[in-house]
């Protein structure tokens, strides 16, 4: 019990040296800063887009009860004549208006919207005909779901598989910091045990792609997200970046070595996102060996505010067996190199 | 404190050893200078001394532990000053120690106390990656004394340094060792060794040719030697020899009578010329 307390502590004790060796490093800080930047710029460039950022332009007055229904679920921009309407729909912003005309109301829109808008808003405009009261309206639109512009989404997934592998590239570097330092002797010839050097050093690889996923739900914004999902594939999958990361660093005698290496990671990530998204159903099974396929997967739904805890266990069951059997290779390598 | 037997070790794990059968034994409480040109597998012998080269062949025991039984907790009790300074660049000199204090489950040293018994006192905030190598070695050797060691390894602890700083890293070692602290001090250094050394082991091409203190040593070998500078074929040539053995008088009359003496002196033996005659090699 005693002996556990010590070793957590000189597990801390490497931890918080590697962070302020981090903190005075260039490349490490950049790293660091990394999921802050992503989720700034998903936000500035894929605005959140939920039920009330629909914009629909109406003629004001003209149906005051169609107005009030959709101020529930969009934007209403009230302008005073059909012209008005016009002149808002060709402005270059994603404006759809609903007009009336001979067959009753239809959509005005410039043609570059993009289909979801289209589909969104001809759904409430139905759903005001079909004369649903907005209550259920609003549960039939919880079931539809898709809240998250696409593009959004898979920005957003993306980037949180991309963390997990910075994780592994912020360890490698350690690595080689004390490989340049030469100072792994010392730690050796210190009573701090290899298991607790090595736990020290992968610390960062969780806490990286904790930090980044939480900032990136709360800076991006992301409606109705289970965040604990999220986390929990995000734990998952960071264990094979921690592996990848040491025996990187072990590997690489200098800085931009390690951050080549670890881009060699990008290539099955890369893939394992395309392939779920243009591989049709009958093919998927060729990803399955791919942990970055099953985190990818899991996060989409979790993405989508459905209920997604069957997918997320499964997935991060698959990806720590994954983890186990790349572990079961890698373990005897990197003991060996820090000898 | 620390007992060898048949020690060997070969790198590449084949015929070519390192080391090669050594035995010896380190007493309690005593300083022991391992002396031998580069190369002759001193640090090699350290190494699997610290553990941390894994032991191949022989039985070694250090501090009273088999080292192929080593746990962690022993280098509570042992600090070792290595040959090539290895400290964090990033992190200042007082880091780099407050880091390592935390590593041990003994009571450390004040990191400041330390720095300043090195002459570094100044120097706690600066980063080490822009010390000189001195500076460098100098905070190496520090950091081994982080943990009060019982037994102390220093490998090279003046090497590279300024006479000055090389004569405090002397008082240092000394002052240590009257605490009760067993050395084991690896150099090339003769002078360091004379003075420091209550036994000295001379290594080379990884076998042992001698162990004795440096007093006996003198006494042994302690009678006037000549040191004759002469010319040869392929340019000039110094040797050494004694004046009172047969073989070296004879050797030394076949010189003068067939060549062109340059210098020639007598002297007094130091470590060194013990050194040369014992192994028929030069330090360096
Ligand atoms: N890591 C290594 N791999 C292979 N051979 C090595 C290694 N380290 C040392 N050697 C070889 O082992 C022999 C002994 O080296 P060692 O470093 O023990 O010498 P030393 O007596 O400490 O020399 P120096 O005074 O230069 O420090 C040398 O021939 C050296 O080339
Ligand atoms: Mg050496």
């Amino acid at each position: 019990m005693v002996n556990m307390l010590k070793m957590w502590k000189k597990v801390f004790v490497v931890f918080f040296r590697d962070i302020k060796s981090n903190s005075r490093d260039f490349i490490s800080i950049y790293i660091l800063a990394v999921p802050i930047i992503f989720a700034v710029l998903v936000n500035l460039l894929v605005p959140s887009l939920n039920e009330t950022s629909v914009s629909l332009a109406v003629v004001d007055g003209e149906n005051p009860d169609q107005q009030s229904y959709f101020e529930a679920f969009a934007k209403v921009k009230p302008v005073p004549d059909v012209e008005g309407v016009e002149q808002i729909v060709r402005r270059r912003d994603d404006v759809i208006g609903v007009v009336h005309g001979d067959e009753g109301y239809y959509l005005l829109r410039q043609g570059d919207e993009p289909q979801f808008l289209v589909d969104y808003a001809a759904l409430v405009l139905s759903l005001f005909q079909k004369n649903i009261d907005i209550e259920s309206a609003k549960v039939s639109f919880h079931s539809f779901g898709n809240n998250l512009v696409p593009i959004k989404k898979f920005l957003v997934n993306m980037s949180l598989l991309l963390f997990s592998v910075l994780g592994g590239m912020l360890i490698g570097l350690n690595i080689v910091e004390e490989k340049v330092d030469n100072t792994v002797s010392a730690i050796n010839l210190s009573p701090i045990s290899r298991i607790a050097f090595i736990f020290g050093k992968s610390i960062i690889g969780v806490i990286l792609p904790v930090y980044g996923t939480v900032a990136m739900v709360l800076i991006a914004g992301i409606p109705g997200v289970n965040l604990g999902q999220l986390l929990i594939m995000a734990v998952a999958l960071s264990f094979i970046s921690i592996i990848v990361g040491f025996l990187q660093g072990l590997k690489s005698t200098d800085v931009m070595e390690v951050a080549g290496s670890i881009k060699l990671l990008f290539l099955p990530l890369g893939l394992s996102i395309a392939g779920l998204e243009f591989l049709s159903q009958k093919w998927q099974w060729l990803l399955y060996w791919s942990p970055w396929y099953w985190a990818y997967k899991a996060n989409a739904l979790v993405l989508d505010a459905q209920d997604a805890w069957g997918q997320v266990l499964m997935s991060a069951g698959i990806v720590l067996a994954i983890t186990i059997v790349i572990f079961a290779a890698a373990a005897p390598k990197i003991r060996r190199g820090l000898e | 404190m620390i007992s060898v037997e048949n020690l060997k070790h070969s790198y590449k794990k084949n015929s070519t050893f390192a080391v090669n059968d050594i035995s010896f034994d380190v007493k309690e409480g005593e300083i022991f200078g391992f002396l031998g040109p580069s190369g002759a597998g001193k640090s090699t012998t350290q190494g699997i001394l610290t553990g941390l080269l894994q032991l191949q062949h022989g039985k070694v025991e250090v501090a009273g532990s088999d080292v192929k039984k080593f746990k962690n907790k022993m280098y509570n009790k042992i600090g070792m000053s290595f040959e090539q300074s290895n400290v964090y660049s990033k992190l200042s000199a007082k880091e780099n120690l407050d880091f390592y204090a935390k590593l041990f489950d003994v009571k450390t040293r004040s990191s400041m106390e330390l720095l300043e018994l090195v002459g570094l006192g100044d120097k706690a905030k600066i980063r080490a990656g822009e010390f000189s190598k001195g500076m460098k070695h100098r905070l190496t050797f520090a950091r081994s004394l982080l943990n009060n060691p019982s037994l102390w390894f220093l490998d090279e602890p003046t090497t590279g340094l300024d006479p000055a700083i090389a004569a405090d890293i002397k008082k240092i070692i000394r002052t240590e060792n009257q605490r009760g602290v067993t050395v084991f001090l690896t150099t090339h250094n003769m002078q360091i060794a004379d003075q420091l050394c209550d036994r000295v082991a001379f290594i080379v091409d990884g076998q042992i040719k001698l162990i004795d203190s440096p007093k006996n040593l003198k006494l042994q070998y302690g009678e006037k030697l000549v040191e004759v500078e002469y010319q040869t074929n392929d340019g000039s040539k110094k040797e050494i020899f004694s004046t009172i053995e047969a073989a070296d008088k004879k050797r030394l009359i076949e010189v003068i009578d067939s060549s062109q003496i340059v210098t020639m002196h007598t002297k007094e033996a130091t470590l060194e010329d013990i050194f040369i005659k014992v192994t028929g090699r030069g330090l360096s």
